[in-house]
């Protein structure tokens, strides 16, 4: 397939997960293919009739969040997963530069992700485990009084035959065509901390869907900078989340962010053309295991990294495991429900361009994925920080040529 | 025809073409438009979105069939027996409203007392 169709097909259904993004994208394809063929009969070129059937189809963003509103949002917050909520705040960095607090609300992992989450091991990791580990939302309301005083609209939405009315967000930052982004179902709730409900129907969405989205407008800078309460910035409008007194730490919003990243098929599909780097201390043996399965509950491995080559900010390691490999088995015990299996794990790299890694530590988080096809003991940094630039996405893989990287035992 | 009006009655238009038969989404498409000459103009990106809620409420059910030019499996879509009550139940309330403000179109022989 056309390299245009494969990139909307993948947009499309980015955020469904295993066999049903599968179907939606045969479907969607089985379309396309439909309707080229009718194009070209008419006798427009190939590259005419491709654009004319995606130019139908309509934005990828918006068949998506029709889809995602109908397979993610609903199975997983109804599935009664424990969730913990902690109030905290997005503070606006306002052009005078007076910050405006407004209430946000961060969803920490349910209790089998919270293991994960401090370094232990997962026995039985599931689709709702994924969901949690980068569960990260805010309030349309808390972000519309910290954006629209700098200029940017917020509204509600529709797609007409996807669900109710005020299921989409609108967001138009200066100078910008809008962002939209899927709100959270109005059907369901989520249990805060406080053993109170709190329904989804107050407008929540997710921060990780809302900030893909933005990057793929080439007409908006998008990055994320700091470590904890971090800074987003849109092009000149700004906001930093969190607050002194309920902070979003770096290590759980960055462990966070990379688990949103692998929840994507894009991070996948990057993994599976590039091949990525073996991490020294990863080419373990039976012995290995051994030792590794007497370790569990500490650090499992105790070989230190050092990347040299990669510029300051804050980057995630992503390591696809073997599922019946001896490294995974030390970490999960029992038979792994998948067929591919990786450890991610956010990493701060120094002014001079280095760091140390110790495989894993507590911001290190064990996800199952749904893919055969990658090569196991394979890494692959991903800058999160800073951005890889406009309408470029919302993560940046480095290429192994420009990471030099020193075992330390 | 307005956003709104084909917003309300969107899952009605889609059970009714599937009343016919199994239909995959760029049958569905054409026959709206082929029957209603134009007058339904689907968007491709609305119309997905809708057939799956439409099968997770289980008034339609879904299965691949090969494809009749050896491209992509096709999904074409079977209206359940849920969704046949369903969309009788929709029918008869339109046909009410229907009559009910056909009714008031009427000049008023009673006229005002």
């Amino acid at each position: 397939m056309n390299t245009e169709a494969e990139r909307y097909l993948r947009r499309a259904t980015r955020r469904l997960w295993g066999r049903r993004r599968l179907e939606v994208r045969e479907e969607l394809a089985a379309h396309l293919e439909g309707r080229v063929t009718a194009y070209r009969v008419a006798g427009l070129t190939e590259q005419d009739a491709v654009e004319k059937a995606l130019a139908e189809l309509g934005s990828p963003q918006l068949v998506n969040t029709g889809m995602e509103r109908l397979y993610t949002l609903p199975t997983v917050l109804g599935s009664g997963a424990a969730f913990a909520a902690v109030c905290v705040a997005v503070v606006a960095s306002l052009p005078s530069g007076l910050a405006q607090s407004v209430p946000g609300t961060f969803y920490w992992p349910s209790a089998m992700c919270i293991k994960a989450v401090e370094g232990k091991t997962v026995r039985s990791p599931s689709e709702s485990c994924y969901f949690t580990l980068d569960s990260f939302w805010l309030n349309r309301d808390a972000l519309k009084r910290a954006l629209e005083p700098q200029g940017t609209v917020v509204s509600n939405t529709s797609v007409p035959g996807a669900g109710d009315e005020d299921g989409l967000l609108s967001v138009t930052f200066p100078g910008a065509t809008p962002v939209y982004t899927s709100l959270g179902s109005p059907n369901f709730y989520m249990t805060g901390r406080d053993g109170k409900r709190i329904p989804m129907a107050e407008g929540y969405f997710s921060f990780w869907d809302f900030l893909q989205n933005a990057s793929q407008h080439r007409e908006l800078a998008v990055s994320v900078s700091g470590w904890d309460n971090p800074s987003v910035s849109f092009g000149d409008v700004s906001f930093r989340l969190g607050t002194e007194s309920e902070p979003v730490t770096g290590e759980k919003f960055y462990s966070a962010y990379l688990n949103a990243i692998l929840r994507k098929d894009g991070a996948f599909a990057d993994l599976e053309s590039w091949g990525g780097f073996a991490l020294p201390s990863l080419q373990t043996d039976a012995e290995a295991a051994k030792r590794l399965a007497r370790l569990q509950g500490s650090r499992l491995l105790e070989t230190a990294v050092t990347f040299r080559g990669a510029t300051k900010g804050v980057y995630g390691v992503v390591t696809s495991l073997e599922p019946n490999g001896s490294l995974a088995e030390a970490l999960v015990p029992g038979d792994f429900p998948t067929d591919a299996f990786f450890l991610v794990q956010p990493v701060q790299i120094r002014e001079d361009g280095t760091t140390t890694l110790e495989l894993p530590n507590g911001t290190s988080t064990f996800v199952e994925g749904f893919s055969g096809e990658l090569l196991p003991n394979t890494s692959m940094l991903v800058r999160l920080s800073g951005g890889p630039g406009q309408g470029r996405g919302w993560y940046e893989v480095i290429p192994p040529g420009d990471i030099t990287l020193t075992a330390q035992n | 025809m307005s956003n709104g009006l084909l917003r309300d009655n969107f899952d009605l238009v889609l059970l009714a073409i599937l009343e016919d038969g199994p239909k995959y989404g760029l049958e569905i498409i054409a026959e709206a438009r082929g029957r209603t000459d134009g007058y339904f103009d689907l968007k491709e990106g609305s119309l997905y979105p809708a057939l799956h809620r439409l099968e997770r409420a289980a008034h339609v059910t879904a299965e691949f069939r090969p494809s009749d030019t050896g491209g992509p499996r096709r999904r074409y879509y079977l209206l359940s027996e849920s969704g046949s009550r369903y969309l009788a139940e929709r029918r008869a309330a339109w046909e009410r409203f229907n009559g009910a403000v056909g009714a008031l179109w009427k000049p008023n022989r009673g006229g005002a007392k």
